[in-house]
């Protein structure tokens, strides 16, 4: 039994509904969307804090509202969204073979997809943290499902790991919840979630943080007991004799997404090795036909308005994919990361397309009074001044494709101090 | 009188723009580093009675898990652990939807605690 | 009043179990751990030894050498992943040449399969073996099992056939008392004819406390790394550079990276010595000594030729592990002569997880011999398990989901483990009943994420199967609860 479909939209997050509902407002009528869990809106379920939809909704609503929002303007549309419903396979012929309950094992053969997984956090194991293999060390996400999702507290004395937003966010959630949080540690010197979220997560609530340090132990039998913490030198290693205890019952851990590309990979699509998500042109297309990418399983973000406006390119881009409007023609053009510059995407540009393209990355350190070049065949063809650029910010620049479309090499970002 | 100098990071915004204030007492003289007004508005209140959105989780009767709410404004950061209290201390009924009115003037910030999530059953 | 009681459910323990449910025997099994195989057996190189290098003569050669040909009817019977893979020890130079010579000469003695090679073998072989592989050591009868998979497998066959086990329950005291012994609990004393002493690194103080004949079990600690799967396609064989001389004296053989069977690649390990007999933490010394020791051969490795540079980031986890490494340097077996029916299976240090099946079979033959057991009549060699969802065929998956619709629920994404997969595996004999307990069983958590999206869920299960609160869940028994309390309720101390 095999289904067929226009558009298979595999993730039912925000990326995922954002790139179905722009797609069926550009005139895509087949749509379905697969989602493992039984609710729409991805991560957004457990984010009961606000500071979402700044941009998209012009409001302030927290990720709940947000998750909810979105999902009810996808039921509007009529869109189908199944739920329970696990994506195991996608073929390089885009036969997407999935699964669930009721339907058991099924496959869909579908002219377009559109990647939407979402990422997963860097655990314990990945990080090679050593000491006891007790309870209570635990990513940040995790401890936000179990917080927010099942009313449970997974600690009650915590040490974070990592200055990644949902740290900061689990943060003062703890001390709201009564919880003590004793320390963040923080291996660069800088950190690596927002500005705002230091603020209003640790300045707040007199939470300290150390920067250019790690964990370097974790004690306890049954529970954690206390994680020793040591300064790291330039070359992030720990710096004997600057260690010191902290008792603890929990060490969460908040030090990176990885996007979740098992699928992304399995259908034989290019994997950048910068961004862990797929390589992409400027409409957002894998180097297999028909297949897009957006959101978090493309990069990881900073803001979910961000990760909604990208779906949203995604969906509109597999409409006019599956509208046959021809292909654009020429060769395409290479994007590299220069000087400050990690994970450019898109990491391939089309010769011919929309009058602007849209760039983003992740800067690798905090820079003041900057500006991000753009260079092609290097020579620099255009010049963003920016105020602040940090890694734990998003950058975006828009550029004039026909300032790049003439390249005979390739395209280079960069960052000028 | 004598002028202070407070540092400040704008949180209307994911720029998070650095911004100082001078203030005399309770009175904010001058603001700087903000791109835009919101950060201008933002640092005068900041700098002398801070504001906060306050978000929780809230019991719920006859369920097992919570569901989530927020305050309808931002409040005093000096009262977060007030309404904190009230927040706890409080059982909602069912059913709840987005935007309902659970609690009244909470802590009498003029503000109510109103859920952010939809749980009928 | 039991005919035998075993301490210690690792590996020896249970194939012990194992051996004696086959006969009419009251046979109990007390295990200290939350769960069968919690402890020197669950951190490993998960290899079966072909058993070439063990000293010609010591119990360590006899019993790997028997033990390795047991494996693949084993694994068969009671239905648990066996590889054979096969070993390259690699050489780099005419010195280490003549290292494999000495060893393939050791192989013959021992009556093992070897082969010398020159670099033109050892291609086609591992067609990717690195430059600078000037030849080496052929072992085609190495392979590879998920030890503590074979052990819960030993454990649920034994049980299947009325062995009964404690686990939590740990063994404190044993004692002569009359013909039998007395092996006392915290709670409860137990009579037994027969004591088998499976105690891993804490067997001396057992055979100690019945005998003049004393020695002593020195922790070795040993750190493993776990890659990700998609780095195993490139590599084929278990592969050892060949061993250095260790500072002491002796070798043991060294860091090698292996295939497991469940499809990542295991690196390591170390061998410190440490006091915790209990011993299973990682250290950063022990870490980097693989991570340093693996970035400095990359070159060597087939997998060298598709990822150029040592994948640091590729490291999904970290483990460690105790080995009961003996004062007397050879597995320590059989009866002290002054402590009738106290029968020892100490120091079972590597090769111990390959001979541990056929060391079985002979210690219970002394029981056997001396007794006269009759056979069980309606004992069950294999178990009944179904195949992991992850290996199934897309018509064998249709067809588990049309018959338990659980198996359309992924609770483990990078592992592909399903919720009826984990609900089976708490109501099996022998059954799971904490996170760490069902990982063990499915592979629910041991993926990249690791335990990251699925452990909430698996703890929602272990609630719904055994009745219990989220609270009173642990991650593996005592106090390793994972939640501490109830969220937005009044905190105490306040009004």
């Amino acid at each position: 039994m095999m289904m067929k479909t226009d558009l298979v939209v595999i993730g039912g997050g925000s990326a995922g509904l954002s790139a179905a509902i722009e797609a069926r407002k550009n005139g895509v009528e087949d749509i379905v969307v697969l989602e493992r869990s039984p609710y729409l809106g991805g991560i957004l379920r457990q984010c009961i804090h606000n500071g979402f939809g700044v941009h998209k909704y012009k409001e302030d609503l927290t990720g709940v509202e947000f998750a909810k929002r979105i999902a009810d303007e996808a039921l509007a549309l009529g869109i189908r969204c199944i739920r329970n419903t696990f994506a195991l396979d996608i073929s390089p012929e885009k036969v997407v073979t999935a699964m669930n309950p009721e339907d058991g094992l099924f496959q869909i053969q579908a002219q377009a997809i559109v990647l939407a997984m979402g990422c997963r956090e860097r655990s314990r194991g990945a990080l090679m943290i050593p000491g006891t293999r007790c309870a209570g060390v635990i990513t940040a996400g995790t401890a936000q499902r179990y917080l927010n999702l099942e009313g449970y507290l997974p600690g009650k004395r915590v040490v974070i790991l990592g200055s990644g937003d949902i740290g900061l966010i689990m943060a003062r959630q703890f001390v709201i919840e009564g919880a003590k949080v004793e320390r963040v540690v923080e291996l660069m010197p800088y950190s690596s979630g927002l500005a705002r979220n230091i603020s209003q997560c640790l300045e707040d609530f007199d939470i300290p943080i150390s920067y250019n340090s790690t964990v370097v132990d974790i004690k306890g039998r049954g529970r954690v007991e206390s994680v020793t913490v040591a300064q790291v030198d330039a070359q992030r290693r720990p710096v004997p004799g600057t260690e010191f205890h902290i008792p603890c019952d929990t060490l969460l851990i908040s030090a990176g997404l990885i996007p979740e590309n098992e699928l992304t990979k399995a259908a034989g699509i290019a994997i950048s090795g910068t961004t862990k998500g797929a390589v992409v042109d400027d409409s957002l297309m894998t180097t297999l036909p028909g297949v897009f990418s957006c959101g978090n399983v493309l990069h990881v973000h900073d803001l979910v308005d961000h990760v909604s406006e990208e779906g949203a390119r995604a969906g509109a881009n597999a409409a006019r994919y599956l509208r046959q409007e021809p292909a654009p023609a020429g060769d395409q053009i290479a994007v590299e990361d220069g000087f400050g510059v990690n994970g450019a995407v898109p990491q391939l540009i089309r010769r011919e397309g929309p009058e602007t393209v849209q760039f983003m990355f992740r800067p690798r350190d905090k820079f003041r009074s900057c500006a991000v070049c753009i260079d092609r065949d290097g020579e620099c063809v255009k010049r963003v001044s920016k105020m602040v650029l940090a890694p734990g910010e998003m950058c975006t620049v828009s550029v004039e494709r026909s300032l790049l479309n003439t390249a005979r090499d390739k395209i280079a970002l960069r960052v000028e101090v | 009188m004598m002028s202070m100098e407070k540092e400040l990071i704008c949180i209307n915004c994911p720029m998070g723009c650095r911004l100082t204030a001078v203030v005399e007492g309770d009175r904010v003289i001058s603001v700087s580093g903000n791109v835009c007004p919101r950060g201008d508005s933002f640092a005068r209140q900041e700098a002398v009675d801070p504001l906060r959105v306050l978000t929780s989780l809230m019991r719920i009767e006859g369920r097992e898990k919570p569901f989530s709410v927020k305050t309808s404004g931002p409040i005093p950061k000096r009262l977060l652990f007030d309404c904190t209290r009230e927040i706890m201390a409080h059982k909602a009924k069912l059913p709840v939807h987005v935007g309902d009115v659970i609690l009244h003037d909470v802590c009498g910030t003029g503000r109510d605690i109103i859920s952010t999530q939809e749980v009928l059953t | 009043m039991w005919d035998a009681i075993i301490i210690g459910a690792g590996i020896s323990g249970c194939s012990v179990a194992r051996e004696l449910a086959r006969y009419q025997l009251k046979v109990l099994v007390l295990e200290k751990g939350h769960d069968v195989c919690a402890g020197t057996t669950k951190g490993n190189s998960a290899t079966v030894h072909a058993g070439y290098d063990p000293d010609p003569g010591s119990n360590k050669a006899i019993y790997n050498v028997r033990g390795s040909r047991m494996y693949p009817e084993l694994c068969r019977e009671l239905q648990v992943p066996y590889l054979k893979n096969g070993l390259v020890m690699i050489a780099l130079d005419e010195e280490q040449m003549e290292e494999v010579r000495k060893l393939h000469e050791m192989g013959q003695r021992n009556g093992v399969r070897t082969e010398v090679c020159d670099r033109a073998r050892i291609l086609e072989i591992e067609p990717d073996m690195g430059e600078g592989v000037i030849g080496g050591l052929w072992v085609p009868d190495s392979g590879m099992v998920c030890p503590y998979n074979l052990v819960m497998a030993l454990a649920e066959n034994s049980a299947r056939n009325g062995v009964e086990f404690r686990t939590s329950t740990q063994a404190l005291s044993v004692e002569r008392d009359g013909g039998e012994w007395l092996v006392s609990t915290p709670d409860e004393t137990f009579r037994t004819k027969y004591v088998f002493n499976c105690a891993g690194t804490h067997a001396d103080r057992f055979n100690n406390m019945v005998s003049a004949d004393v020695f002593h079990i020195i922790p070795r600690e040993g750190q493993h790394l776990i890659m990700d799967r998609d780095f195993a396609p490139y590599v084929k064989t278990t592969i050892y550079p060949t061993p250095e001389l260790l500072p002491g004296g002796g070798h043991t053989k060294g860091m090698g990276l292996m295939p497991s069977v469940d499809g990542t690649l295991i690196l390591g390990c170390n061998a410190d010595d440490v006091d915790d007999p209990d011993f299973s933490a990682n250290t950063r010394e022990g870490i980097d000594k693989i991570l340093d020791f693996f970035e400095a051969r990359w070159k060597y490795m087939p997998i060298s030729k598709h990822v150029p540079k040592f994948p640091r980031d590729a490291v999904i986890t970290a483990y460690g592990g105790s080995r009961a490494h003996p004062d007397r340097d050879d597995f320590i077996l059989g009866e002290p002569k002054d402590a009738p029916n106290f029968i020892n299976l100490a120091g079972i240090e590597s090769p111990g997880v390959t001979a541990a099946p056929a060391i079985a079979i002979d210690m219970v033959k002394i029981l056997v011999d001396r007794e006269r057991p009759a056979l069980k009549q309606d004992y069950k060699p294999g178990r009944e398990i179904k195949k992991p969802f992850r290996t199934m065929t897309a018509e064998e998956r249709r067809e588990a989901i049309k018959a338990d619709p659980d198996y359309a629920r992924i609770v483990c994404r990078c592992e592909q483990v399903t919720e009826a997969e984990i609900r089976d595996a708490i109501r099996r004999p022998v059954g799971a009943r904490s996170v760490s307990a069902v990982k063990m069983r499915t592979r629910a958590g041991m993926g990249r994420c690791q335990g990251g999206f699925c452990s909430p869920r698996v703890l929602e299960i272990l609630c719904e199967e055994l009745g219990l609160d989220p609270l009173e869940v642990t991650q593996s028994g005592g106090r390793s609860n994972i939640l501490v309390g109830r969220a937005c309720e009044p905190k105490e101390g306040e009004a």
